[in-house]
């Protein structure tokens, strides 16, 4: 890039930060926009209360589910363990489905329709199963529920952020869990008074929770997708301007993340990463708590079935009271500093997790006992700290990430709190409960629910830091598309900000590298100074902690190696380039057709190498292994040029030839670049790489100490002499911990 | 020619396929019971009641219809599938079921469950079915109680 706009670049990056924060909702201050504001500006009262009512109806169906087991079970002659086993079926099928539904919506926003189909499955399965002849049908229609269960956990909160301005966003999430609430209340009562005041079997139940899932059906099918980030956004790209897309730079669809890129992606968010682990660890208590919720308030406060449904009811009014009143200032949280809204969440979902656990410690062993009303009312202030945890959670979590992620996120969100601390939660919890019956239960949920709060609390620290990396990357997508429709020239390749580490162990600090269409550059540098890693990022074997890899114009930080080889960056590696067990003609075939090259293209390719390469062609059919070390990088580099790339990337070339060898090899390079080919030149010898380029980079210990033209590198003796002083550098880097500049 | 707001198509498409499904399980009701079967009902010992060994398990059906020949009782165990006898088990896999023409069956004694916790171990669940001439079960109709057993040795 060149300096103009690299200036531009930096000089507007704090204040488009700044501009792109108060888009995504943190404006940094506290005063919060009254709710109607919000919903007018927004779709209005309608997609929260059609989502709403989806959810109504599916708290119906999982109540119905679980309360009614046994009578199923009676009534087709099977064991309660084959019931047992159709809902971990109907489980798997919630978590199998959570994810591949916000795969459907990677191309497209399709969130809407995809919630009106799992309302339609809803109402399929309640009447099916209530018509269910045979156990198996019933297997199967439990799991068709379970497919649209999974679908809405991934998809209604995504809709739900897109629908309104991000202003209200934690006031309508908290709006969407108090729905949740309303079907947590009414759906045991539901369920109880059917079966006892109306009479109803287990499939009488069903086929009411179905005609009352029509009408929620009916009323959502007028939902339609807003498109992703329509409030956020859109409106960081508006106050950024840019919309001309440039002339050869690659279309956004070529670089759109697939499934598992995302998904990987959203790991390596170390904020999203942190949130899951709360997720999981929170799902160990809260998940299992449901269950033996039953057996406690039976064994120790003997509440028949109908009492049980109504503490069951009960709970849910705290939390919802909770959620209402305390979202407003959640909303004021989030706007003033997304750390302290995480931290509340943190601190509502510990502190309710310890109050649950003390509920084993009130006296009174019978419901009629006046204790029991503190019972319920510390139960109750548990449930209502971690209903406050909640929203805010899902706020934070959904926010700092691009808005075609958020699916993603609040699926595997929903995986980490049921299957994976829910599993571990009943393994954990069910021993506890047949050693020392279930009151026990109780006391390891205030210790996990700290835990999840520490984790949670620890996610403090990145949150900010995430959001801003979220913003930059629309930022800078924006600006590079205003900067050319301005008529500034884009480069093919720019690596902004990159940190990189080994596990724990950072490698890349803050690395800026560009390279412009059809130019040669030097990346020079010690051993050990990130040479390497900085192509493996760049050719995507690394995938960096922060930091953007653009290429023609668009971000492919978290793009696959294979598909950066298709959009024509070939990497030579250092050391071995070449399968030594096959022949010359076979690597080369090998690397034309594993990157989809037709046969005659790859034909062609090889006699082009052969032609460049004599000696190759002389020793086509012979081992690779069997090579000369000069041969071997002749055989890569005909290997990357058979694969016609764009950019050209060579890690140490030279080490260990001949310097006749080098020479041949250095002027194949000259050729390849000046046929048009950009190539990026990793090298320890200073002489070889400052021979060729005119423009270099110096790297020391993981970051960039030099940037310009390679003649003024020649004069910048300060580093040079590492290079050549390398055993004594390599002494000091041994005393400095982690490599760093002291 | 301009079709129907997309809305409506949704609304029409919706409302057709529930006729549909309506029209294509209407039938298929036949034999399930939507509705208690309050005929059946265990009167005695009650459901939640602590009770010693032996026990006297008691119910009526009223009306009794014709076809109701006599009853299987189950403990702790799920019952036989509808419209089918007591064959469905294997020979040697039909214990804790017990049979009667009458509307009483003594149990003597009740096992233990071998795990979970102590205060539940002694918790059993009591269900009736009735059964045809053949033996057979009929429909879905039955009747369960939870009881704690006091046992003897305690």
């Amino acid at each position: 890039m060149n300096d103009s706009a690299s200036e531009a670049l930096e000089r507007t990056r704090d204040e488009s930060r700044a501009r792109g924060r108060a888009a995504l909702g943190v404006t940094g201050s506290t005063t919060t926009r009254s709710l109607r504001d919000v919903v007018r500006e927004g779709r209005g009262w309608y997609p929260i209360t059609a989502l709403g009512g989806l959810t109504i109806v599916d708290a119906f169906q999982s109540s119905a589910y679980s309360v009614l087991g046994p009578e199923i079970a009676d009534t087709f002659g099977v064991d309660a363990a084959i019931i047992a086993g159709f809902f971990a079926l109907r489980l798997l099928a919630v978590f199998g489905a959570a994810l591949p539904a916000a795969a459907l919506t990677q191309g497209k926003p399709r969130r809407a329709v995809l919630s009106i189909a799992s309302g339609g499955l809803w109402v399929l399965t309640s009447f099916s199963l209530g018509l269910s002849r045979t156990a198996a049908l019933l297997a199967i229609w439990f799991v068709v529920g379970g497919i649209g269960n999974g679908a809405s956990q991934s998809l209604h909160r995504p809709l739900v952020i897109d629908s309104y301005p991000p202003s209200g966003r934690v006031r309508m999430l908290a709006l969407y869990r108090s729905f949740d609430q309303v079907g947590g209340i009414g759906a045991p009562l539901l369920v109880a008074a059917l079966t006892t005041w109306g009479n109803l079997t287990w499939r009488g139940v069903f086929i009411v929770v179905g005609v009352i899932t029509v009408p929620a059906f009916l009323y959502a099918l007028r939902l339609r997708d807003p498109g992703f980030g329509t409030y956020d956004e859109a409106t960081l790209r508006q106050t950024v301007s840019g919309d001309a897309a440039a002339p050869g730079a690659l279309d956004e669809a070529d670089v759109r993340l697939g499934f598992f890129e995302i998904v990987r992606r959203l790991f390596l968010i170390p904020t999203v990463s942190r949130i899951l682990v709360g997720w999981a660890v929170l799902g160990m208590s809260f998940v299992p708590l449901a269950t033996y919720l039953s057996f406690f308030l039976d064994d120790r406060w003997k509440m028949g079935p109908g009492a049980r449904a109504l503490f069951s009811a009960a709970l849910p009014v705290f939390s919802l009271t909770a959620v209402l009143l305390s979202s407003r200032k959640g909303e004021s949280l989030m706007a003033k500093d997304p750390a302290a809204l995480l931290r509340r969440a943190a601190f509502g979902i510990a502190a309710g997790g310890v109050a649950i656990s003390l509920v084993p410690f009130v006296p009174g062993d019978n419901w009629k006992s006046p204790w029991f009303i503190v019972m319920l009312l510390v139960f109750g202030s548990g449930f209502a700290l971690q209903g406050i945890g909640f929203p805010s959670l899902e706020a934070s979590q959904l926010s700092i990430i691009p808005s075609h992620m958020r699916p993603h996120a609040a699926a595997l969100a929903g995986i980490f709190l049921s299957a994976v601390g829910g599993i571990g939660g009943v393994l954990l919890l069910g021993s506890l409960d047949s050693r020392f019956g279930s009151g026990a239960v109780f006391a390891p949920i205030g210790v996990l629910s700290i835990v999840a709060g520490l984790v949670l609390r620890s996610a403090t620290r990145t949150i900010n830091a995430d959001l801003d990396r979220n913003v930059d990357a629309l930022v800078e997508t924006e600006q590079l598309k205003a900067m050319h429709a301005r008529g500034e020239r884009l480069p093919m390749l720019a690596c902004r900000g990159i940190d990189f580490s080994y596990g724990t162990v950072p490698v890349l600090f803050d690395v800026d590298f560009t390279v412009d269409d059809g130019e040669m550059v030097a990346l020079l540098g010690t051993n050990g100074a990130g040479k390497s890693t900085l192509l493996r990022v760049v050719s995507g074997l690394g995938l960096p902690q922060s930091g953007t890899v653009r290429f023609r114009g668009q971000d492919i930080t978290y793009v696959d190696a294979e598909r950066r080889v298709a959009m024509g960056i070939t990497q030579i590696p250092g050391g071995k380039a070449a399968f030594g067990p096959l022949t010359v003609v076979e690597n080369l075939r090998v690397a034309g057709y594993s990157h989809g090259r037709n046969r005659r293209a790859v034909e062609s390719g090889i006699e082009r190498s052969f032609a460049a390469f004599p000696r190759l062609a002389e020793r086509r059919s012979q081992l690779a292994g069997t090579l000369s070390g000069g041969e071997q990088q002749m055989l890569a580099l005909s290997k990357a040029l058979i694969l016609e790339p764009r950019l050209l990337v060579i890690d140490e070339l030279s080490l260990g030839l001949a310097p006749i060898v080098v020479g041949e090899l250095l002027e194949m390079v000259r050729r390849i670049n000046a046929d048009g080919t950009a190539v990026v030149l990793v090298e320890q010898s200073v002489n070889v790489a400052l021979s060729l380029v005119t423009h270099a980079y110096f790297m020391e210990k993981g970051e960039i100490r030099f940037d310009g033209e390679a003649s003024d590198l020649l004069g910048r003796g300060d580093l040079l002499r590492s290079v050549f002083l390398e055993g004594s550098a390599a002494a000091v880097s041994a005393a400095t911990p982690e490599g760093r500049t002291p | 020619m301009l079709g129907a707001h997309p809305h409506r198509r949704r609304t029409r498409h919706a409302i057709a396929c529930a006729l549909m499904f309506g029209a294509l399980t209407s039938g298929c009701t036949d034999g399930l019971s939507f509705r208690q079967d309050e005929r059946l009902k265990i009167v005695s010992p009650l459901d939640g009641e602590l009770v010693g060994e032996p026990v006297l398990v008691e119910w009526r059906m009223k009306p009794r219809p014709a076809s109701v020949k006599g009853f299987l009782v189950f403990v702790d165990r799920a019952p036989q599938p509808p419209g089918t006898s007591v064959e469905h088990f294997k020979p040697d896999d039909r214990s804790n079921i017990y049979g009667s023409s009458t509307n009483s069956v003594e149990i003597a004694a009740f096992e233990s469950a071998a795990s979970g916790p102590k205060n539940r171990r002694n918790r059993h669940r009591v269900l009736i079915i009735p059964l045809d001439e053949r033996g057979r079960r009929i429909g879905e109709a039955s009747d369960h109680v939870e009881i704690d057993v006091f046992r003897n040795e305690q």
